[in-house]
């Protein structure tokens, strides 16, 4: 079947009863109404041209002139003087108004015409115009018009030849005022855009397991402990056995990855289940029916199974020693969320510590046991040593090289396995003791840069709370002198995970950590606190871009927008961008397009033992650009 | 008082004047009305299709012809003289139509970048044929629809040009410009064989 068979086809429609019908009807109505109005003695009102139009003997140009003007439409008509090449130029009352201008108080010239077409949409109405004109063919063109008054509408116009004789004599444009109609269709357009470009949170969902992350989690139950009765079971798991050396982050990451799956199966669809810390994963029952036993059992339940299940890795069996602890509270309770989570963290740390399988919490801890225990647990970690540091190189896509590290955290765990740090540093930030931290982490660090060769540059990390205290510029510039650190080779990254608590104070240790010649840039852009003014006032020298707008910026135009519009607004306001979790090569390439001026991630280079990165000496960093970059470097 | 008296005036009784003008105005009226009558449901048809070539409101659509006709009820006596009656009334719907559409400023019909993409199964009647064919017009340019559609209608190039206020050559444009969209859209939608003309020279060859 092609156009013709459908158009054969459509000729042979017959009006169907219905549309008979309805023809009929209209027939007996218009009797109806005319045949009342006579008998009232009343006038139906005939605004309607009674003019044949079949008929009419006019010209060309009048005619569609005076048909436009019936349309409430408006005419522009040229046509070529018999004896001057000007040509004449008319427009109807319509058409002035439509303009702008009052009828009748403007000459009209194609200069005049011209005045009035935005300056931008000029050159499209002259071609449309023109290629009319040469190809004897009408064109439709819409354009901007600017009145008199500076107010912006928006007309389009039909153009047609008009021809004396078969010969082409002239041009006429029959146009409306279509404002209302643009305005609706770019709203549209843009409406499109926004559903297009909306995406779901990502910042929700871990990224290995899937699972709702520790931020996502503590909203959930701090919702649920306003409204019902409830409790949150918190799991703790770690492997049997000490892994070997030769397990990989990635093996790690299939490990919890398998975890999560299990632990998803156990719960069901009804609990929502989290990770809430490196090996700690939380469990939220919301049972106002069921009673508290419900949670008990689930985490029996948990218990049971993580320790009966043989989990694989690298091929070989692997089982976990699992306890849990279960925190109950009741609707309207006053521990928030966060509150709830320790408490659960610190039942399953005492079901641990004791040897049974889940200890039970009736009711959430007092608040000055709950942070006091918190404050010793960080300041006993620090006075302990209880962390390693390691650093992660950043390579600079300018020079295709690795030519900085940032210097990561590890929290020692309680059976001594370096875990990631941040469910530690959520902690210590909430109950106000990141500082103590903070000063832990400059120090040793500067430390074993000092005792290193300084050939590349460090990045610090920072607690934006830290920075209210009005004594760690001192602290950072002593420890610089003592450990004999090239302050040039130093960034501090402010973490925006909190507040910056004191603004005044912030901007002072700032302007103060730049005065002795070490940089500043701002961590996780995007997702924390930060606001854009901080740009504007904080004398940054790095940006750097927070995960979630990079790990999927191949597939994603949203955060292909983010990216390259930060990146071209903190080069104007002259500060570097970084970009965190790169993950591959196409991203490594869009990111350069982009003129993002560093790369971190796994791709890059995994984070290694800050000591060993050190000691090893420059040959070894650059040893450690594997990717094959070079070809897309050069072209 | 109109044209009516001239006829009465002639007939040859002047006693029974008056009686036998109303008797004639009477019967005249009832002839133009059975003659409207048949005028209406004769074109209806044909004047709607031609409305709904463009995106326009069905309902509004409606209304606009309702008017047309009422109006053409009330001057048929002039109208019913005009070359073709029906082009008349197709002006004064279109009019109407113009002017309601700008007075209100605003698409009531989606807009053809946000219309659905095509996926209908064989067009198997008339009917789905016809309304195939509407859905496709409806994305054409306004002008190129309305002549396309009463070109289908059976009016000629120069009719056309009157009707809706063209430039005489515009019309034959506007056609071919409408028949090359709809073929694109047709073959968008699949359709690109011909069934029942077999083109000899085919550079396909036999299937």
């Amino acid at each position: 079947m092609d156009l013709d068979d459908i158009l054969a086809l459509a000729e042979t429609a017959e009006p169907s009863p219905l549309e008979l019908a309805r023809a009929r009807r209209v027939a007996r109505t218009v009797q109806s109404a005319y045949d009342l109005s006579l008998a009232d003695g009343y006038q139906i009102l005939v605004d309607a041209d009674l003019v044949d139009p079949l008929t009419a003997k006019v010209d060309e140009a009048s005619r569609i002139a005076r048909a436009a003007q019936l349309a409430k439409r408006g005419t522009i008509t040229w046509t070529i003087g018999a004896g001057e090449a000007q040509g004449h130029l008319k427009w109807s009352d319509e058409m002035s108004m439509i303009f702008g201008n009052a009828p009748g108080t403007l000459t009209l010239t194609p200069e005049v015409l011209g005045e009035f077409v935005h300056p931008a949409d000029a050159p499209a109405v002259r071609e449309a115009v023109e290629t009319a004109w040469a190809q004897h063919r009408p064109g439709d063109v819409t354009f901007r018009v600017i009145h008199p008054s500076g107010s912006v509408h928006h007309v389009h116009c039909d153009i047609e030849i008009l021809t004396t004789a078969g010969e082409p004599s002239g041009i006429v444009a029959t146009g409306v005022d279509v404002t209302t109609l643009e305005t609706d269709r770019q709203e549209r357009r843009r409406l499109a855009t926004r559903r297009a470009m909306l995406c779901a949170d990502l910042a929700a969902r871990d990224l290995v397991t899937g699972l709702p992350t520790r931020g996502y989690l503590t909203d959930e139950v701090d919702r649920a402990r306003r409204t019902t009765d409830g409790a949150l079971i918190v799991v703790a798991t770690e492997p049997a056995t000490l892994l070997s050396a030769k397990v990989t982050d990635h093996d790690r990451e299939r490990l919890t990855s398998d975890i999560a799956g299990l632990l998803r199966t156990i719960a069901g669809p009804g609990p929502t289940c989290g990770l809430v810390g490196p090996g700690l994963w939380g469990v939220l029952v919301c049972s106002p029916q069921q009673g508290a036993d419900a949670a008990d059992d689930l985490a029996h339940r948990i218990v049971d199974t993580f320790r009966r299940h043989l989990f694989t890795v690298q091929q070989k069996a692997l089982r976990l020693s699992t306890c849990a602890g279960v925190v109950r509270f009741t609707a309207g309770v006053t521990a928030t969320g966060f509150d709830l989570l320790v408490d659960g963290e610190h039942a399953a740390r005492e079901a641990g510590r004791t040897s049974v399988a889940v200890q039970v919490l009736d009711r959430p801890a007092p608040r000055e046991d709950r942070t006091e225990r918190c404050r010793s647990r960080v300041l006993h970690a620090v006075a302990t040593d209880r962390f390693a540091l390691y650093a992660q190189p950043l390579v600079d896509l300018g020079l295709n090289q690795v030519t900085r590290h940032e210097i990561l955290l590890r929290v020692r765990g309680d059976t001594g396995e370096l875990l990631a740090p941040w469910a530690f540093l959520d902690m210590a930030e909430r109950v106000g003791e990141i500082l103590a931290v903070d000063k832990w982490v400059i120090d040793h660090a500067l430390e074993l840069i000092g005792q290193g060769a300084q050939t590349s540059h460090y990045q610090v990390n920072i607690s934006g709370k830290s920075l209210a205290d009005p004594g760690l510029l001192t602290y950072v510039t002593e420890a610089i002198r003592r450990h004999r650190v090239k302050a040039e080779c130093l960034t501090f990254e402010i973490t925006e995970t909190a507040l910056i608590e004191n603004r005044n104070e912030a901007l002072a240790f700032a302007t103060g950590i730049r005065e002795i010649g070490c940089q500043l840039a701002l961590d996780d852009f995007g997702t924390g606190y930060a606001a854009l003014a901080y740009l504007k006032y904080l004398p940054v020298d790095l940006v750097k871009i927070d995960g979630v707008f990079v790990v999927d910026i191949c597939q994603s135009p949203p955060d292909q927008a983010v990216v390259s519009k930060l990146v071209e607004l903190c080069h104007a306001l002259g500060i570097r961008v970084a970009a965190e979790c790169v993950q591959d090569q196409g991203t490594v390439d869009l990111l350069r397009a982009y003129g993002v001026d560093f790369a971190q991630g796994y791709k890059l280079g995994r984070p290694e033992p800050l000591a060993a990165s050190l000691t090893t000496g420059p040959t070894t960093i650059e040893l450690e650009i594997r990717f094959p970059d070079r070809h897309t470097a050069l072209g | 008082m109109s044209g009516v008296d001239g006829s009465a005036a002639l007939l040859p009784e002047p006693v029974d004047g008056e009686a036998a003008q109303r008797a004639e105005a009477l019967r005249l009226k009832k002839s133009h009305d059975e003659e409207f009558r048949v005028f209406t449901e004769q074109s209806y048809h044909t004047v709607e299709r031609i409305l709904r070539a463009r995106r326009w409101d069905r309902e509004a659509i409606k209304d606009a012809l309702q008017e047309a006709y009422l109006q053409g009820r009330v001057q048929w006596p002039k109208i019913r003289t005009y070359t073709e009656p029906m082009a008349w009334t197709i002006a004064t719907a279109r009019n109407k139509l113009l002017k309601e559409h700008d007075r209100r400023q605003r698409e009531r019909a989606m807009p053809p970048e946000d219309l659905p993409p095509e996926a209908k199964p064989d067009i198997a009647d008339a009917w789905e044929a016809q309304e195939t064919l509407r859905t496709w017009l409806q994305q054409l340019p306004a002008r190129q629809a309305e002549v396309f559609q009463m070109s289908r209608e059976g009016f000629s190039n120069q009719e056309i040009a009157r009707i809706l206020g063209l430039a005489d050559i515009s019309v034959r444009r506007y056609k071919a410009a409408a028949r090359q969209h709809l073929r694109q859209l047709a073959e968008q939608a699949g359709y690109t064989d011909s069934d029942n003309r077999r083109r000899p020279g085919g550079a396909r060859g036999p299937r």
